[in-house]
């Protein structure tokens, strides 16, 4: 343990890039710090914190190209809620977003500390793996940030594969198809704020002619790290949408995840409530073409 | 009684201690500092049951951050402390019975530094077999916690009434349940905080804390130190929350502090963070219910026979009277000729149990209530019906064979009115309607405890409406537990300001608020000219515990009593000024006094102080109210329990997820009558409090222990209902009339919290046509019929 905790504020990305090269001890990154301020004992053996809310451009990007969007790994949930453009072309983040901790821990918590963070319960990671999530890591090497998607950065229950001077520094969101999509993310944990969810779902796909043409499926807190369903996914494209298709598809997202028993919740509530969350959302497509 | 106007009484009134609270400039125990102050650090063993051999301080000995290390040798006195059985080690010496045991302290001055210090003490220890189930601990084979006592029996609580098995021969019916409880954590606030510094020259000793009852505190640290009860002065510091729990473990804090003190002659404080306070400290008591109830066609409950266990963990706290309250309450707010009760409470290495607002009764309310719902389902009438049919009267005799008489006996008017108010009858029936039973999927009977592929029904609607009552009738005060007496202290000033205090304690309920509001509407004058004192031992009479919702009854009862002498004195004064007959009456208003009669005489409050005073006349008081005698018989549980009684009437309205089997609490209409309300304001404020604990009782609150450890030792795991878990609360009082306590105020605190739980079973009941056992009804329940806890699975059913 010791008394002394120092805080590295880098004011842009030059000077991170920078500061990371001569860093010659461990280092924490934070951006909120939600997790890491009531995590004691973590931020005790920190011994150096690097705040990354302090970086111009992690901070303050939301660049619109015409195939999506970048944004600064920094932004909070409240910035990411209140932009228009992603209100408009990612519905499904922003809910998300809203049903994340509280307001309080919305208005500090960043996207880019729920990915790093790695948790199975991130309440985002699901939603960024359904939208197709490309993260650019820095500091880049020959001004190239190296690419790499949600599934990829995760190892493992809070564990990621960033080497020590590594860290996220923009998320691109390509624009989802815009013809009739259809998305539901549902979280659901003990209570309905400050709950860690016991389980979520994400889906958004896309029909034509009554058939399914594109399906991305994402369920979290079901196993050791953020993977689409891509089983279930298979087994639903170009299908039309009826109870028997379903219940298949329900039972595949049962087969395909591997929910532990933890504090949170039983192996079989996940699975049970995942197949039938599944359902639910599925049947409120079927019943919405008609 | 005749009606009374009142002046201020009944009114909203904003609390005295508002401002401070809003503002953050309240001084909390922790806001407390000393010169010279020493920090005190816990040590203990990671064990649950085992003997201490040894434990090895050579690592850290002599080293200068340590100040001094203060175990059980260096108690003077009593060595072993508790509220009814002294049972509890200050310092753990020869064994451990739970994983928060204390073996010793750490003084320093540097909190920090002895924390990280003390991970360096090493121990050694036999470990013994870990007792945690609480049904087996009265088995032969069982080890025992407390070797001395021969028995892990903590207290044996029977009630026998009539002939029961002649009872359930004549009924119609008979039906069987299960229901059980879980342990729940107070989750007050602010953590346990005690200063003790020894007074120059050893006059004695002087203890600061967030402490709920200073007098018990008082009496176990002269204890402890074998001192006189004047020498240690015992002070309350602002009390961020208790809700019942900041007795016993204060008292050992306190006790440790007052050891630390002593030996380094030093302030030391003790100041615990979340996990140490929710590791240490006791909870609501677990129960195991099983109920047996005999009734006829027509609804009539002919005989009830109930066994209840209490888990009591490592000590005995509270456990005696928690369940002696049970015992009186466990048949609920109805008349039943033949009733045979059996209540007890065991040891075994769990965290201990003591006292909790409720205090015994949430459990049995639960379980009596769901039965009440049950019964009628299967006489397929209403939940009132059932109710109607069987609740206590005025003239009924309850299952200790007390008639209920000399006050309003209210149970059946708070029904109609809570019916009323959320129009019970026409959403119940509408819901039964709507919600189809057979569409419930219950995955406790599947044999994978997993949705099977021919379980994906498509149901028309995921959400469902659900809405259930409770019913209960409350003792007040402290009934036949222990000695009912409280004092109050007046001292009005010459210009007609008021100093009082009163020998109950401020644990963040309002009563400051409330006895000034007692003594303004006594004396005519504005409750801004009362300047309420701070708590202190010595300046005040022993008036018992804080405790059994007995503050506005007792304490009340003290202060009003003060005021009238006063009162009747300066009126005395006044007659004699103006000369006018002794039987003229006086009105005190609006800070004048005027004789009543045809002679317009007036005088202003503070000129007639001035005179008083000048006068030579004593315008201090000290007022007293003893509870009238009360009494039981051990072996049969027969007698007047409580000299009065309240009562209360809870509907919950919910939403029922039926994927998931999320409960969202959409409204809880809480009809009271507490007796007369004093401050309006306050009484709702109990509503709203009392409701979304107990909704935190119902729905998501458990504390698992795993051999003895808590698993979930802070606000991250053990969650509690945040304001956007509960929907609106509609807080209805009807005041009963009755001849104890102030203009006939009784009892609140308690009762708001106690109904909630098992109105919402019942609600959850009427949307899913299931009926659940075991609190809490989280989702895991819901859906699964289990709880998180491993050895868990199968707790309550139907037999």
């Amino acid at each position: 343990m010791t008394d002394r905790i120092d805080i590295i504020s880098p004011v842009n990305l030059a000077q991170l890039d920078h500061i990371l090269e001569k860093l010659r001890k461990p280092a924490t990154y934070v951006a909120g710090a939600t997790d890491i301020m009531v995590q004691k004992s973590r931020w005790e053996q920190a011994g150096t914190l690097i705040d990354l809310r302090t970086v111009q451009e992690l901070v303050s990007t939301l660049e619109i190209g015409p195939e999506g969007i970048l944004i600064g790994a920094a932004l909070s949930f409240t910035d990411i809620i209140r932009y228009r453009i992603i209100q408009e072309k990612f519905p499904i983040l922003v809910e998300s977003c809203r049903q994340i901790g509280s307001v309080q821990i919305q208005n500090r918590a960043t996207l880019g500390g729920n990915i790093a963070n790695a948790s199975p319960a991130g309440d985002t990671l699901p939603v960024l793996a359904v939208l197709n999530a490309e993260l650019w890591i820095g500091p880049r090497l020959k001004d190239n940030f190296t690419k790499m998607s949600v599934d990829e950065i995760m190892t493992g229950p809070g564990k990621n594969c960033l080497q020590p001077n590594q860290y996220i520094a923009y998320i691109y969101l390509p624009f989802p198809e815009p013809t009739d999509p259809f998305w539901y993310f549902r979280k659901v944990g003990q209570r309905y704020s400050m709950a860690i969810s016991k389980l979520s779902l994400a889906v958004l796909g896309w029909k034509h002619n009554n058939h399914i043409r594109e399906i991305r499926i994402c369920a979290g807190s079901v196993s050791p790290r953020i993977k689409r369903a891509v089983l279930t996914e298979k087994l639903l494209s170009n299908q039309e949408l009826n109870s028997k298709v379903i219940e298949k598809a329900a039972t595949q997202l049962m087969k395909e995840i591997k929910p532990i028993t933890d504090i949170r919740s039983t192996h079989n509530y996940r699975k049970s409530t995942a197949g039938r969350l599944l359902q639910e959302s599925l049947s409120t497509w079927a019943r919405a073409g008609k | 009684m005749p009606k009374k106007s009142f002046n201020i009484i009944g009114k909203p009134v904003i609390r005295e201690d508002g401002y401070e609270k809003v503002t953050g400039s309240s001084p909390f125990a922790d806001d407390i500092n000393f010169p010279g102050q020493l920090y005190g650090v816990m040590i203990r063993l990671p064990l649950a049951h085992a003997e201490i051999k040894k434990i090895d301080y050579s690592a850290i000995r002599g080293n200068k951050l340590i100040k001094a290390i203060c175990d059980t040798s260096d108690i003077p006195g009593s060595r072993k402390i508790g509220v009814v059985r002294w049972d509890q080690p200050v310092f753990c010496s020869e064994k451990i019975v739970t994983p928060g045991d204390v073996v010793a302290m750490l003084l320093g001055e540097s909190e920090q530094e002895l924390h990280t210090l003390k991970t360096r003490i090493k121990f050694s220890a036999r470990k013994l077999p870990v007792l945690t189930d609480p049904s087996q601990a009265l088995a032969s084979t069982a080890p025992l916690i407390h070797p001395e006592l021969k028995s892990n029996l903590i207290v044996h609580h029977p009630l026998r009434k009539g002939n029961v098995e002649k009872g359930f021969a004549n009924s119609d019916f008979i039906l069987e349940q299960t229901y059980t409880t879980s342990a729940v954590e107070h989750a007050y606030l602010e953590t346990e905080t005690v200063v003790a510094r020894l007074f120059p020259g050893r006059r004695g000793i002087h203890i600061i804390g967030s402490i709920q009852n200073p007098f018990t505190t008082r009496r176990l640290v002269a204890a402890v130190l074998d001192w006189p009860l004047t020498k240690v002065q015992v002070e309350q510091a602002t009390l961020g929350g208790s809700f019942g729990g900041k007795d016993d473990l204060m008292n050992i804090l306190a006790a440790r502090a007052a050891i630390g003190a002593l030996k380094t002659a030093k302030p030391v404080k003790i100041r615990y963070h979340r996990e140490e306070s929710i590791l240490e400290s006791y909870k609501r008591h677990p129960y195991r219910m099983h109920y047996k109830v005999g009734y006829n066609k027509d609804g009539r409950i002919i005989a009830m026979k109930i066994d209840i266990l209490a888990d009591g963990g490592a000590y005995a706290s509270m456990s005696p009277f928690v369940t002696w309250r049970t015992v009186v309450q466990a048949t609920g707010p109805y008349d039943i000729e033949h009733v045979w009760t059996d209540v007890r409470a065991v040891y075994t290495n769990n965290p201990y149990t003591g006292a909790m607002r409720g205090f015994g009764s949430p459990q049995p309310i639960f379980a009596q209530e769901s039965l009440m719902d049950e019964i009628a389902v299967r006489l397929n009438i209403s939940p009132p019906e059932i109710r109607r049919i069987n609740a206590l009267r005025s003239g009924s005799v309850t299952a200790t064979s007390q008639k209920l008489k000399e006050h309003d006996v209210n149970l059946i008017p708070v029904l109609q009115e809570a019916l009323k108010k959320s129009s019970f009858i026409k959403k119940w029936q509408k819901n039964l309607k709507d919600n189809p039973v057979q569409d419930w999927i219950d995955l406790s009977h599947t044999k994978t405890g997993i949705l099977h592929p021919d379980q994906f029904r498509e149901r028309k609607e995921v959400y469902r409406k659900g809405i259930g009552l409770a019913l209960s009738l409350r003792g007040c005060s402290l009934g036949a537990e222990g000695i009912d007496a409280a004092a109050a202290y007046l001292s009005v000033q010459p210009d007609g300001s008021v100093y009082l205090m009163c020998g109950l304690a401020e644990n963040g309920q309002g009563l400051r608020t409330t006895f000034s509001l007692i003594v303004a509407e006594v004396l005519g004058i504005d409750p801004d000219q009362i300047y309420y004192l701070d708590y202190q031992t010595r300046s005040i009479p022993d008036s018992g515990p804080t405790v059994a919702s007995r503050s506005t009854l007792m304490g009340g009862g003290a202060v009003k009593n003060a005021a009238e002498q006063v009162r009747e004195r300066l009126e005395n004064q006044l007659r004699k000024y103006w000369r006018i007959p002794k039987n003229t009456q006086f009105h005190f208003r609006k800070n004048k006094i005027r004789a009543r009669g045809s002679k317009p005489l007036k005088i202003s409050f503070s000129d007639l102080c001035q005179l008083a005073y000048s006068q030579g006349i004593n315008l201090a008081a000290l007022g007293w109210y003893p509870g009238p005698q009360v009494h039981w018989d051990e072996a049969t549980g027969q007698g007047p329990a409580y000299f009065t009684y309240v009562y209360g009437c809870q509907v919950a309205e919910i939403t029922l997820n039926m994927t998931t089997g999320e409960v969202y609490l959409d409204r809880v209409t809480a009809v009271h009558d507490p007796g007369k309300v004093i401050n309006l304001l306050g009484a709702q404020g109990q509503v709203y409090g009392g409701v979304t604990q107990g909704a935190g009782y119902g729905l998501w609150e458990q504390i698992n222990a795993m051999e003895g450890q808590i698993m979930e030792l802070n606000f991250d795991q053990y969650l509690i209902p945040t304001s956007k878990d509960i929907g609106e609360i509609i807080p209805v009082f009807l005041e009963g009339r009755d001849k104890y306590g102030p203009w006939g105020a009784k009892s609140l605190g308690e009762p708001t919290l106690e109904l909630t739980a098992p109105a919402i079973a019942n609600a959850i009941r009427n949307a899913s046509g299931q009926r659940f056992f075991n609190l809490p009804l989280n989702l895991e329940e819901l859906i699964l019929r289990r709880k998180l806890r491993p050895e868990d699975l199968t707790r309550g059913s139907e037999r």
